[in-house]
């Protein structure tokens, strides 16, 4: 009787043996999304668009271009971007953006705003020419990323 | 010896060997590639009041240094963003340039997608030829 029980022994090894297939290791980026907010902005105009943050980590937000509608090259230029909740009017239509952040600032590749966001569906970008002295003087194409866990 | 005690050791003989096979197959997991910096080649032909541009992939957080290294005449250069839709760029960063060995935009950037873009400044009377280097995480 004691060899089949030394035989379930080994038996019962085996399956602690075999695949050994590496665990794949999360990058930097796994779990967070880009999205694009493109659009045209005119003069004295606002605009916004909205996201959800799935969960804790830093969200960023990116004004990256001002273009001209018609040409090529860059507009220079200093506009306001920001993050906000979503204001919604009776029957739960997103009407608006109420800031909670905001910045004035030129395109560039990098973030202007890095911010950790709790999770929930309701937030906001938004991009809003404010300064005739240093804003646009013609409509503009516009690209902002937003990234986020 | 009797034969089950030849049996005995035999088994577990068996069991040491199983035993052995598990452990450290050096499998151990990889660790994340850090990026290494890039350099892209491209070349291409800008029409009288045209324009060509080219995508690339920024892996980490670093600067981006585009040099125009050849060109018969001053061209647009920008770096920015691909459009979502329709091909070209969405350019954060423009300057006018002439061919140098130095990169004529520098500039910090976040990784992503990005697009390199040279255009025509209003000057081209016939396609000009180009080539340009990209630089990047």
């Amino acid at each position: 009787m004691r060899f089949p029980v030394l035989i379930l022994i080994l038996a019962s090894l085996c399956p602690a043996c075999g695949d050994d297939t590496p665990t794949t290791p999360s990058s930097t980026a796994s779990g967070r999304a880009t999205e694009r907010f493109d659009d045209i902005i005119n003069v004295r105009e606002s605009k916004f668009f909205a996201f959800s943050v799935g969960s804790n980590g830093t969200t960023s937000i990116n004004l990256a271009s001002l273009s001209p509608i018609s040409r090529p090259g860059v507009i220079v230029a200093t506009v306001e971007i920001g993050w906000g909740k979503t204001a919604k009017d009776d029957a739960g239509t997103v009407i608006g953006c109420t800031l909670s952040k905001v910045t004035q600032t030129a395109p560039s590749l990098s973030a202007q705003i890095n911010d950790t966001l709790a999770p929930a569906s309701d937030y906001c970008a938004n991009i809003a020419d404010v300064d005739p002295a240093t804003g646009l003087r013609e409509p503009a194409n516009f690209s902002i990323r937003i990234t986020h866990p | 010896m009797s034969a089950t005690t030849r049996v005995l050791a035999a088994s577990w003989l068996s069991i040491a060997l199983f035993v052995s096979a598990c452990g450290d197959d050096n499998n151990s997991p990889t660790t994340p590639s850090t990026s290494t910096p890039t350099s892209e080649n491209w070349s291409g032909v800008v029409a009288p009041g045209g324009q060509s541009s080219r995508s690339f992939t920024v892996n980490a957080s670093g600067s981006i240094a585009v040099t125009l290294t050849a060109s018969a005449a001053t061209l647009g250069l920008g770096v920015g963003l691909p459009r979502v839709t329709g091909g070209g760029c969405r350019l954060g960063v423009t300057v006018n340039a002439s061919a140098a060995s130095n990169p004529q935009i520098s500039t910090s950037a976040d990784a992503g997608q990005y697009c390199v873009q040279v255009y025509d400044l209003g000057t081209l009377q016939d396609p000009v030829g180009f080539a340009l280097k990209i630089d990047h995480p």
